[in-house]
């Protein structure tokens, strides 16, 4: 039976809680086919010295280091029994088959790594959008891969539960620049949004409270700029935030926690500074000017209104 | 002699250690130390006001829509501190009250199964379907409790971290055929609440009044852990000061107070957080002799409270706890009863609010003033899972100045102060079995994420 | 010459002339007979090149808004302060009106007082949209730098085209003592002043 072991460093549990709501497979589905040895809030007995020994001592092999949570080798801020997460990660890092980092936090030092009075917070393998983690730029483990990033504030859990059952049943994974596996990360928030047809014809929501309008323009929706399927994996399995009301706030990408003024969006004489990935901002104000003149009557009625 | 010893305790929210100073075999002095601090209000200093309503959810991946909205009540308080009318429609109020709601049910079953039941497990004793992974009832409640987060998915976009709730109302929209899946999961967490947890129908448990009518009528897994409990001698332990606090009114069965002996309103400017044993100090990291851990000592008119749904409780005066706090001279189990007593209640007030909303009402209406005038200084309270949530924003200029949080745990978890032990610390001074000890310990839910932020 | 070419090259001699009939005499005034007359050409042949007299009237505007935002364009992608962008957008413009007076004459003349024509496919930016795009990224590329004041787009969309406008038709009315060129240092530095931040 292949084998899990999970670690925290300084983490909200975001990433753990999320997974709990795993569907498809659901989390005790996929440790009946995986041996968890460990898992901060999950397991029953406090072992985990004992199990990192064995592993060591070569008595348990190790297939999947997760690591939840951002990196710090100052034990003042983040201590785990007698160790700091750094420890423990340069323990095992050479014993796992895979190490997968779990969240933002794990993978780009995220919200902590702001933390004025603790310098040293970074990710597995990067700080930010910089290759400069725990683990040299050139790190891989056993498998030949490197540390493999689900991004997000929180993961999904179907972004983890798959990559993982994919790793489990031996396939191969493509992976982007910032390590993220390329078949979840290559999908925008924007792609099966609800709203898309608003931000087609450029009816734009004003505020908040209506399901009609495209969150982008006024609201700060990053949408079409931040890498994540949340439209088409949908949270928990039921809906997404733009299609509940909320812009998204970019929380996969590595500059999240040093954005500001999630609910606005930056504009420059009425233009976005930030448009959507892969369009040049001559072609988006063409496109947008047209949209808007021509004026889709559909979209710019409630739709309780509409024929 | 007194021997020292250190245990770090698993299956609870982040990491914490406990540090027993054992003489006669007994525990003569605990320190609870929350190792772990990412700094949250310092890294809210600067920051546009709103832009709280995304960073301080994060400072809990399991009750970070409780921050949500005590940031949403600060920010609103804010205004109306500025001398502004805001205005809340009643449905946007429903609406928040039915996605706390749905988070703190999620928390009470997930703490239940999966951070209280196991310690049971190691007794030896005849609870298999309750162990982690291979369990049915653990699988249940990881089903479930998922379950009742898809309402907040409906209103907000996701759970964990939506920032749905905004001064002025929620961003959502819900059409009735959102309201009638809403309604069809509570329905459904209901009936799992009813055969599993409590096993009897839900109104005749709210009729209940006497322990020894519960332990006749129920069939439930509560039933179950409470007579295994009392068999293993949890009766007299886990008792803290019977001190109780409770911030805000969530009605009708949760009223803000302050019990002592008899119940007076709470006055948010008699706490004080005492910082004598924490690392952090002025807001700054020392790490002193002495100082043990990140907490702070939260202390209303200098005293130590305890919070959370046995607060609730007891500050409701809810006669069947008034009446199992005399049972039980320790408090540990009315304290686990509690908890899982209210998911029953919070689940037939998500269905009340969820028939009550008017989906004519707008869900957000635009504050007059942009928050950027604001300044000057507001509180917003919250009744979270784990008991009372404070916050504190400090505005200028239309930036956050500085940020306080006191989160529940603090108040139950937090450090010592020079005349008092938190309440945690106090309810296992005295045992002589440290397996005990830690569960008088997560009978309170440490959250560490939470008690340090 | 290959037929397409040679095509292009008709429908261009075509436009001027129009234009030119179009702004003396005025859109309706303005017969497609009386532009073949003045080309040398048939009316049927003229039908071949435009189905009709409205066709015609967008397609000079998409015609001199391509030429004019070809130009602003070029001054889009040079590496150069905001400042002397707008110097060179002044002189560029005018350079346009000197060598094509007749299209300054048709927008002022023509597309701006018989909106009605320009319906059905020309309305708002639809036929000048290569312009606006290209001001409207000048404008962004100034915030974004922090040369110019953050504002709403059309007050500063107007600030720039409207003095270039008003001084080509006062020099339209004849009634300017120098030439246009020698307006530029000053009309530019009036348009900098105005947006600039700070």
């Amino acid at each position: 039976m292949k084998t899990l072991l999970w670690l925290q460093g300084l983490t909200c549990n975001g990433n753990t809680q999320s997974l709990l709501n795993a569907e498809n497979p659901y989390i005790y589905e996929i440790f009946s086919k995986i041996n968890l040895l460990y898992h901060p809030s999950l397991s029953i007995e406090n072992n985990l010295n004992e199990i990192i020994d064995k592993i060591l001592d070569k008595e348990i092999k190790l297939d999947f280091l997760i690591v939840e949570g951002a990196i710090t080798k100052n034990k003042n801020f983040c201590k785990i029994g007698n160790y700091s997460i750094s420890d423990l990660v340069n323990k095992l890092k050479d014993k796992a088959e895979y190490i997968i980092a779990v969240g933002n936090c794990a993978v780009h030092g995220n919200l902590p790594a702001v933390y004025r009075e603790n310098k040293d917070i970074c990710g597995l393998q990067f700080k930010f959008e910089e290759k400069k983690g725990l683990l040299p730029s050139d790190f891989k483990t056993k498998s030949g891969y490197p540390v493999i990033n689900i991004t997000g504030c929180p993961i999904h859990p179907a972004w983890f539960t798959q990559v993982l059952m994919a790793l489990y049943y031996d396939r191969k994974i493509s992976l982007d620049k910032f390590n993220r596996p390329k078949e979840i990360f290559m999908y925008l928030p924007h792609d099966g949004c609800t709203r898309n047809e608003y931000f087609e014809w450029k009816t734009e929501a004003e505020e908040f409270g209506h399901k009609e309008g495209c969150l982008f323009y006024n609201l700060g929706c990053r949408g079409p700029m931040t890498h994540a399927p949340c439209n088409k994996i949908l949270w928990n399995r039921i809906s997404s935030k733009t299609r509940a009301g909320m812009p998204c706030i970019g929380c996969t990408e590595f500059n999240f926690p040093v954005r500001e003024n999630f609910f606005d969006t930056k504009k420059n004489m009425g233009i976005p500074e930030d448009i959507p990935l892969g369009v040049s901002k001559r072609a988006y104000i063409m496109i947008s000017g047209v949209a808007k003149t021509l004026k889709n009557e559909r979209v710019s009625k409630k739709l309780e209104d509409t024929e | 002699m007194a021997k020292v010893e250190k245990r770090i305790l698993n299956r609870v929210e982040g990491e914490v250690e406990l540090k027993l100073v054992w003489e006669k075999g007994r525990i003569k002095d605990a320190f609870i130390i929350a190792p772990n601090f990412r700094g949250f209000e310092f890294i809210l200093e600067n920051k546009p006001l709103l832009d709280a309503l995304v960073i301080t959810p994060r400072v809990c991946g399991i009750c970070g829509h409780a921050h949500l909205i005590a940031t949403t009540n600060a920010l609103e308080n804010l205004y109306r501190e500025n001398g502004y009318e805001i205005e809340v429609s009643q449905k946007a109020q429903l609406i928040r009250n039915i996605t706390l709601s749905c988070e703190i049910i999620q928390n009470h079953i997930r703490w239940f199964y999966l951070f209280v039941i196991p310690d049971f497990l190691k007794f030896n004793t005849d609870l298999k379907d309750f162990y982690p992974i291979k369990g049915e009832k653990w699988r249940k409640a990881v089903y479930y409790s998922s379950k009742i987060v898809k309402i907040i998915a409906i209103f907000g976009g996701q759970w964990p971290h939506t920032s749905y709730s905004i001064p002025g109302g929620v961003m959502c929209e819900p059409t009735q055929m959102e309201l009638m899946e809403a309604i069809s999961i509570v329905d459904n967490v209901l009936e799992y609440f009813e055969n599993d947890v409590i096993g009897m129908n839900i109104d005749d448990y709210f009729s209940i009044k006497f322990l020894e009518e519960f332990l006749e009528k129920s069939k439930g897994d509560l039933k179950k852990i409470i007579e295994e409990a009392i068999k293993l001698g949890f009766s007299d332990i886990g008792k803290a000061y019977d001190r109780f606090l409770t911030v805000c009114n969530v009605s009708p069965f949760i009223s803000q107070g302050v019990t002592r002996r008899k119940k007076c309103n709470f006055d948010v400017s008699k706490v004080e957080e005492i910082e004598t044993f924490s690392f952090l100090e002025n807001g700054k990291s020392k790490f002193s002799k002495g100082k043990y851990s990140w907490a702070k000592a939260p202390r209303y008119e200098g005293k130590p409270f305890e919070t959370g749904p046995l607060a609730r409780r007891i500050n409701n005066e809810d006669e069947l706890f008034i009446n199992l706090t005399k049972n039980f001279k320790g408090y540990y189990i009315p304290r686990i009863w509690a908890r899982v007593d209210e998911i029953g209640k919070i689940l037939v007030a998500i269905k009340k609010y969820l028939l009550n909303i008017n989906l004519n009402e707008p869900s957000y209406i635009k504050p007059k003033v942009d928050i950027k005038n604001l300044e000057g200084q507001a509180y917003g309270f919250c009744e979270a899972a784990r008991g009372s949530l404070i916050h504190k924003v400090i505005a200028k200029e239309g930036k956050i100045e500085k940020y306080d949080i006191i989160t529940p745990t603090v108040w139950n978890l937090g450090t010592r102060c020079k005349n008092y032990l938190s309440p945690a610390e106090k309810a296992i001074i005295g045992l002589s079995d440290k397996l005990k000890a830690e569960m008088v310990v997560r009978s309170f839910d440490v959250c560490s994420v939470c008690t340090t932020h | 010459m290959p037929k397409a070419i040679q095509k292009e090259k008709k429908k261009l001699e075509i436009v001027k002339v129009a234009c030119k009939l179009f702004a003396q005499q005025g859109y309706y005034n303005t017969t497609i007979p009386d532009i073949a007359k003045e080309l040398g050409m048939s009316v049927g042949n003229l039908y071949n090149y435009f189905k009709s007299k409205e066709e015609l009237a967008k397609y000079i505007m998409q015609y001199s808004s391509s030429l004019l935002g070809e130009e602003i364009k070029k001054i889009n992608e040079m590496n150069i302060s905001t400042k002397e962008k707008i110097s060179l957008l002044v002189r560029r413009f005018i350079k346009i009106a000197e060598e094509n007076p007749e299209l300054i004459d048709y927008f002022l003349r023509v597309f701006l007082s018989n909106r009605e024509v320009f319906s059905g496919g020309c309305e708002g930016f639809l036929c000048v949209q290569e312009v606006v795009t290209e001001i409207m990224l000048f404008l962004e590329e100034g915030v974004r730098k922090g040369d110019l004041r953050n504002q709403d787009l059309f007050t500063a969309f107007v600030t720039v085209m409207g003095p270039l406008g008003g001084l080509v038709f006062l020099k339209g009315e004849n009634m300017l003592m120098k030439t246009l060129i020698e307006y530029a240092d000053e009309l530019a530095e009036n348009i900098w002043r105005a947006l600039k931040a700070g």
